[in-house]
């Protein structure tokens, strides 16, 4: 199992880097749709492999 | 970064091919260009910002003139416009050409080394972004106007401490956590009961959400109308400038200053004359008292070695008058006659001891009378030469009065009663529109508080329901993601708002011109403080000088910190540091000498790399001039030399002053008369 804070830094690291893809022009499209992938995509993982801890 | 050399081809108002090496010792850090208002200033530095950006800076007008216009005329379907830069970054050499053909899109090409090594394309962008991100060129490549109102508004202030920092792309990521999370919320709301605890509070939460995301996109709305209209106030200040309106005005206060100091010059030759008149009444009177006085001396003195007084010697003389019934001078004097009476009474006199005093005060009266003799002899010595001087002056005052006469009659003033109304109408909107911004910023921040109280209790509830657990998990996820970011970014602008304040306070410490210190509100804007007595700060009364002196302060320390920045191991949340050249257009708008001086010493003590400044002659000779001479700062000068039209002509020959610059005691001509009907500017290099 993943740490927690591993996976939220996980997030934030794959997110800032579409941002830069996006601003050095080596992707294309809205950054609003592309972030909606990439969180989707760690959703599913928690969904899979992680128990979010209590507060 | 360092910019090492541009050259321009028929770019705006430069025809043919100029360049301009920078200087990039680092011991002289200042590249100066020296050109006059509408010369090309503004579009040297719009030559490098379209040169990496493909764009103009804010409040260019025509900003779809790329190609001269002269070599259009000439080369007509095959001309072309075409800027070349070249900027090294530690070992790095890069060297940028954008070419605008007439009716083709602009293409950029970009190298890379001393051979000149083609960069792929797909490249461009990302070589660009790690010289100077887009959103912190601005504040490098400044255009002066904008330091008018540059920390007039809040949302321009926390942009700045934001970009600056490197936190947008960080906060974009966290808007788009937000949104995910808010979408997982009206997940859960479809899924849940109704009528639960859960779904009123997820309710609440949406409503409010959904008022302050409308708060929001409002803000987001008028804060744009509002930069529109700054953009359209510049455009209206920059045709004003243009306009003969400052030519007329200049003249006409001329005319008044002349006026009343012909009137002066004649008062100082009307006091200069009748101080000397003054001066010789003393003497001549002294003239005849010296003699007086010098008789009454020898008398006195010989009385009082006969031990008699002016008392006694009446005394006697008019007892034997008395006795002899006859005077001196012939008299009959008899007892109850008027003379006899007369006599009486000067007997009474000549009796009282102040007259004896008087008497004997006389020889006191010697010393001063040649002290008098001395000042009218001193006051005669010069008094041509001071009087041919003041009618000198006077001639040239009544000269400057005539030349201010003659050039407005022959000059019909603009009529920009239009754009200042229509300017007037603008402040007002864009006003209103800051007014709005800050009130729904205060409404949005109210909405957040009442949000924070009943997310928590949605967050319990939540844990406490039966929704389905992935879900939960999931936005739970989201949630602490939200937060987590929130807290980082706060801490990333909390470490900016220190570093910019400490040093903007810091650089009012060394150079302001008063004892000021700056204080910032809670959104970040700063304010000036004065101090009074008792050594108490209150408000500044924000002249266009001191708030100039604030924005630049405020300029030079965002540019600092994005140097430190550059030093120091950024996270993967911001966008790394840079250490950029400091590129301003004419920062000193229309201040006097004394703000000029504290901006040249902020300037000439900001720690940028490299400073490229454009200057007029207005705002190079003075404090600017000093400054940056005396410390030998400047590695690099250039002229921009300005070819007028017939038009243009008569506006820069009513202007003489700035017809030639002095630099270092030799005199350029910078203005030049051109015959045809189509201005240019060329560059001139100076040799240090």
């Amino acid at each position: 199992m993943n740490n927690f804070r591993d996976i939220v830094d996980e997030l934030f690291t794959d997110l800032m880097d579409i941002k830069k893809m996006l601003r050095g022009e080596k992707i294309r499209g809205s950054f609003q749709n592309q972030a909606r992938k990439e969180i989707d995509k760690h959703l599913n993982n928690i969904d899979k492999d992680t128990q979010v801890p209590k507060n | 970064m360092k910019l090492k050399y541009l050259r321009l081809k028929n770019f705006r108002r430069f025809y043919g091919e100029q360049e301009i090496e920078f200087s990039t010792d680092p011991n002289k850090t200042f590249t100066i260009i020296h050109a006059e208002n509408g010369t090309g200033k503004s579009n040297l530095l719009n030559a490098i910002n379209w040169c990496l950006y493909d764009e103009f800076v804010a409040g260019t007008s025509d900003p779809d003139l790329i190609i001269n216009s002269t070599h259009e005329l000439e080369k007509s379907k095959t001309c072309s416009a075409e800027i070349k830069l070249i900027v090294e970054d530690g070992d790095r050499i890069l060297t940028f050409i954008r070419k605008k053909k007439i009716n083709d899109d602009s293409i950029l090409k970009v190298y890379e080394g001393e051979d000149d090594i083609p960069v792929p394309q797909h490249e461009y962008r990302t070589k660009i972004e790690s010289l100077i991100p887009r959103e912190l060129s601005k504040y490098f490549f400044f255009h002066g106007e904008g330091l008018k109102t540059l920390t007039n508004d809040a949302t321009n202030v926390k942009s700045a401490v934001q970009d600056i920092q490197g936190i947008t792309d960080a906060n974009e990521v966290l808007s788009e956590i937000t949104r995910n999370k808010n979408t997982l919320a009206g997940k859960i709301k479809t899924s849940n009961k109704s009528g639960s605890k859960l779904e009123d509070l997820g309710k609440d939460i949406e409503k409010l959400e959904e008022i302050k995301q409308k708060k929001l996109n409002q803000i987001k709305e008028d804060t744009e109308k509002r930069d529109d209209i700054n953009l359209e106030i510049d455009v209206i200040d920059k045709q004003i400038s243009q306009s003969n309106v400052a030519a007329v005005k200049k003249n006409q206060e001329l005319k008044t200053s002349s006026e009343k100091n012909i009137k002066d010059k004649k008062g100082q030759i009307k006091a200069h004359n009748l101080k000397r008149y003054g001066h010789a009444q003393n003497y001549y009177r002294d003239i005849m008292y010296s003699r007086m006085a010098g008789k009454c001396k020898k008398i006195i003195n010989e009385l009082q070695d006969g031990g008699k007084f002016p008392a006694d010697l009446s005394d006697n003389l008019i007892q034997q008058i008395f006795e002899k019934q006859e005077c001196i001078c012939g008299t009959c004097i008899k007892v109850g006659t008027d003379e006899y009476k007369k006599l009486e009474s000067w007997l009474t006199k000549a009796a009282d001891a102040k007259y004896t005093a008087d008497v004997l005060n006389l020889e006191n009266q010697h010393p001063a009378t040649l002290k008098n003799s001395q000042i009218f002899i001193d006051s005669t010595a010069d008094h041509e030469q001071i009087k041919a001087q003041l009618e000198a002056d006077l001639a040239q005052q009544q000269r400057t009065f005539d030349d201010a006469s003659e050039a407005l009659s022959g000059m019909k003033e603009d009529n920009v009663d239009e754009l200042s109304a229509q300017r007037e109408k603008l402040v007002k909107k864009r006003n209103r529109l800051n007014e709005d911004i800050e009130t729904m910023n205060t409404s949005v921040r109210l909405h957040v508080q009442n949000l924070s109280p009943k997310q928590r209790d949605y967050e319990i509830e939540l844990k406490k329901s039966k929704v389905d657990p992935a879900l939960k998990n999931r936005y739970e996820f989201l949630k602490v993601a939200e937060e987590r970011l929130e807290k980082m970014l706060s801490s990333y602008e909390v470490t900016a708002k220190s570093f910019v304040k400490d040093r903007i306070n810091e650089y009012f410490q060394k150079f302001a011109t008063k004892d000021f210190r700056v204080e910032f509100n809670s959104e970040f804007l700063p304010s000036l403080l004065e101090k009074n007595i008792k050594d108490s700060y209150t408000k500044a009364p924000e002249s266009s000088g001191e708030n100039l002196l604030k924005n630049i302060a405020f300029v030079c320390s965002l540019m600092e910190f994005s140097a430190q920045r550059a030093d120091k191991k950024n996270t993967s949340f911001q966008i790394e540091g840079v250490k950029s050249p400091f590129v301003i257009d004419a920062p000193f708008g229309d201040t006097d000498g004394r703000y000029s001086n504290a901006l040249a010493r902020i300037l000439a003590n900001c720690q940028a790399e490299q400073i490229i400044i454009f200057l007029s002659k207005k705002h190079y000779k003075g404090s600017f001039e000093s400054i940056t001479e005396d410390k030998k700062l400047v590695g690099s000068r250039y002229i921009i030399d300005n070819y007028a039209t017939n038009t243009e002509k008569e506006k820069f020959d009513s202007d003489e002053d700035n017809a030639e610059i002095e630099i270092n005691g030799k005199k350029y001509k910078q203005m030049h008369a051109h015959k045809k009907d189509f201005g240019y500017s060329n560059l001139r290099q100076i040799k240090i």
